[in-house]
């Protein structure tokens, strides 16, 4: 370019001391404007009977990234709506179709009528579909991640996860194995086996991540919160028993229904706040055992404000049948600027521009098209 | 240092001022000042003693665009610097660069399966929705194919289930002179149609209706047989179903019914806002492909009383009382459209017109075997 003067690759001025900690704020712009955009959105949607929806997360995400910001400057959405729709387009000819057809197939119950087929190759035919699905599902929340992670800058910086999709498979399956074969036992094995695997092929400006935990720390915490829900439904089942007793003596029809509203919220609550132990716990060893070059993160929510977090928002998305989604966005991402602490940052002259992520032009597939968290 | 005062914004050659530059090549911050010239937009380092920015310092007008990134922020970038990111310090040198700036950011990045990586939605959308058009337009005779390439007797399992379950709420009816009616009608229609005889099945159920499962299997109700005021109508309406398992129907609008769902799924995603249009969508779309179903099932069955030469005003007088039953006016002309069958006046003219013979199907006796059926 004739025109253009271009400055030699001379090393950057430092402008954040090393060793800084830095902190995640959710730059307030109004929640009004999100909402006023979603509600054009969704109109939007309808009339394009639904296809609108790749753009119209693109719109939100490019607003919402914007407005978080990390040690003082926003991070900044790059990811397009055409992409997103034909990673769609893609998954939905190479996975649904196929998927589609075998379940036609198995739907219209063709082994079952072959007088050769028992029942035990008939479980195994299940179980291996089973398995596949959840492999799917998997692979779906990989190129999600890839995808976002691919998309988003700091300070101009692109973050990357260095690991095709291809290796990825390999995990996929074997975590999908591992869950349906152990009756879901070993979830959390699982989950921190995944953690390890896309954190270990992180790279945000040439710093890569390592997760340097095990994969065993939560089966015990998942173990408790299993026997607690086992516990749960004996109490349960007693306290109906012990209900039906009272109605049938005081014959109010009333007072029994009140009393199954206020319990069946008091367990749905008890069983939210088992699974946000759980989420909890999941969150503070991955972070405590994460590191991104010389970054460290540390996560100290609570189950108790998970809790209140993830019922709240489900309270807020059902009384405006989704109208006001983006305040459940906003909390979400108020959450974990409360909860997520960083410290340890590089000097920003030493991240180096990683190489645009082509792998991740295709989309993120099926598991992040309708979730914008 | 090149450093401009903000209170210093407009010289000869433009808009200036102070701004933040990113190079997109390393994570540092630069501060910069910024010229609007006539070339472009000159960007100088302010501090000539710290490290320079690594992107080109003059951005051609043609060649700066805002990125629909920036979200609600003024910050531009460079076609040919597509990570560097310019933040202008004030609002009016940011709207005075906007004015100028003519780049195009849809020919930034790379292109996606042959097309640019920022099309119109508007655009791709079209494209989408016709294909997707296409692919319900020829989702009938797929389907319909596809019913043809299994065994005859597919699905007849299931279909046993639904029989059981239905025999679970609505007793099923018996007799053995009436059971005997029925098979003898049943053998010669499906002989005529070069058909296994299809299984019978009478339940207890004042609905008046009738229906083919896959498999071969029809079920008559109570509430049509008592209907009936002589064989020729029940052997019409069973002409029909068995039309309907001639050409394989249940099986096809099983396999269409997925497929279209699956379609659907693909249209509107899960979103709340799209599950009303899309079960809407469905039945519009099931409705129509419906209709030609029962039409070409009553010119069949036309055949197959003709086959065997029993009269089919019996399937006149039966869509006279059906249609007295239709509603009439614009609540009619709206109804019609999700209607899954074709209107009965039309098909009593049909039926009424056809000269298929002069038998009963069913005389006296055996007619009256069949209505004791259920009692």
């Amino acid at each position: 370019m004739a025109d253009t003067d271009s400055a030699g690759p001379a090393p950057a001025r430092p402008d954040t001391p090393k060793s800084a900690n830095a902190r995640i704020d959710y730059a307030e712009g109004g929640t009004w404007p999100l909402v006023r955009r979603h509600l054009i959105n969704v109109a939007l949607m309808i009339v394009t009977i639904g296809l609108y929806r790749f753009w119209a997360i693109t719109i939100m995400r490019q607003i919402i990234w914007r407005r978080v910001r990390f040690g003082g400057q926003p991070l900044e959405y790059t990811g397009t709506g055409i992409e997103i729709f034909l990673g769609f387009i893609r998954v939905f000819l190479f996975i649904l179709l196929p998927l589609g057809i075998i379940f036609v197939l198995v739907e219209l119950g063709l082994e079952r009528e072959m007088p050769t087929a028992n029942g035990s190759a008939i479980e195994l035919v299940d179980l291996v579909y089973l398995v596949v699905v959840l492999m799917l599902i998997e692979m779906g929340r990989f190129l999600s991640w890839r995808y976002r992670i691919s998309r988003t800058r700091w300070r101009g910086i692109r973050g990357r996860i260095e690991l095709p999709a291809s290796n990825y498979l390999i995990v996929a399956a074997g975590a999908a194995a591992m869950i349906v074969f152990s009756g879901w036992l070993l979830k959390p094995v699982v989950d921190l086996y995944r953690a390890k695997n896309v954190v270990g092929a992180l790279n945000i400006g040439g710093l890569k991540g390592i997760y340097r935990g095990g994969a065993w720390g939560l089966l015990g915490t998942w173990i408790a919160i299993w026997i607690g829900y086992g516990l749960l439904a004996i109490g349960c089942a007693v306290v109906w028993f012990w209900l039906i007793g009272i109605a049938m003596v005081a014959g109010s029809d009333t007072f029994f229904g009140l009393v199954i509203l206020s319990g069946g919220l008091a367990v749905f609550w008890l069983s939210l706040y088992m699974f946000s132990v759980y989420r909890v716990a999941f969150w503070h060893l991955v972070c405590t055992f994460s590191t991104v070059g010389p970054v460290r993160i540390r996560f100290d929510g609570s189950a108790a404000s998970l809790t209140r977090l993830t019922f709240g928002n489900w309270l807020i998305l059902a009384l405006s049948l989704g109208l006001l989604a983006p305040v459940t966005w906003e909390r979400k991402i108020r959450y974990m600027a409360a909860h997520v602490h960083v410290s340890g940052m590089p000097d920003p002259a030493e991240l180096r521009q990683v190489g645009d992520d082509d792998s991740a032009i295709g989309g993120e597939g099926l598991a992040g098209d309708f979730d914008l968290a | 240092m090149t450093s401009i005062s903000p209170e210093d914004q407009r010289g000869p050659a433009g808009p200036q001022g102070n701004a933040h530059l990113l190079d997109g090549v390393t994570g540092a911050d630069h501060r910069v000042a910024i010229l609007a010239e006539a070339r472009g937009l000159r960007i100088l380092p302010a501090d000539p003693q710290a490290a320079a920015p690594q992107c080109p310092l003059l951005w051609p007008w043609n060649r700066v665009y805002r990125p629909a990134s920036a979200g609600e922020d003024m910050v531009f970038a460079m076609l040919d610097a597509q990570d560097a990111r310019l933040t202008p310090d004030l609002p009016e040198q940011a709207h005075a660069i906007r004015q100028q700036a003519t780049g195009d950011e849809r020919e930034a990045g790379h292109q996606v399966f042959g097309l640019r990586r920022r099309p119109s939605a508007a655009l791709a959308i079209g494209a989408t929705v016709a294909v997707l058009i296409l692919v319900l337009i020829s989702l009938a005779p797929l389907s319909g194919m596809a019913a043809h390439l299994l065994p005859a007797g597919t699905g007849g399992v299931s279909s046993d289930q639904v029989i059981r379950s239905l025999v679970a709420t609505h007793k099923r009816c018996t007799g053995e002179d009436g059971d005997r009616a029925l098979t003898d009608l049943s053998r010669r229609l499906a002989d005529a149609g070069d058909i296994p005889t299809p299984l019978i099945t009478v339940i207890d159920w004042k609905l008046v209706n009738a229906f083919a499962l896959p498999g071969g299997r029809v079920v008559l109700t109570s509430g049509l047989i008592k209907q009936s005021e002589d064989g020729s109508e029940i052997a019409a309406v069973m002409a029909h179903e068995f039309a309907h398992v001639i050409h394989r129907d249940p099986m096809t609008g099983w396999i269409r019914r997925e497929g279209v769902s699956l379609v659907l799924a693909v249209l509107f995603g899960q979103e709340a806002a799209g599950s009303i249009a899309s079960t809407l969508t469905g039945t519009l779309l099931d409705a129509t492909y419906t209709r030609d179903q029962e039409d070409r099932a009553d010119h069949t069955a036309l055949d197959l009383l003709r086959a065997n030469g029993i009269r089919s005003d019996g399937g006149q007088a039966f869509f006279v009382r059906l249609q007295a039953q239709e509603a009439g006016g614009s609540l009619g002309s709206l109804l019609s459209l999700i209607d899954t069958h074709p209107g009965a006046a039309d098909r009593a003219a049909l039926f009424g017109g056809a000269k298929t013979g002069t038998g009963p199907g069913l005389d006296a006796g055996q007619t009256a075997a069949v209505k004791q059926m259920c009692r």
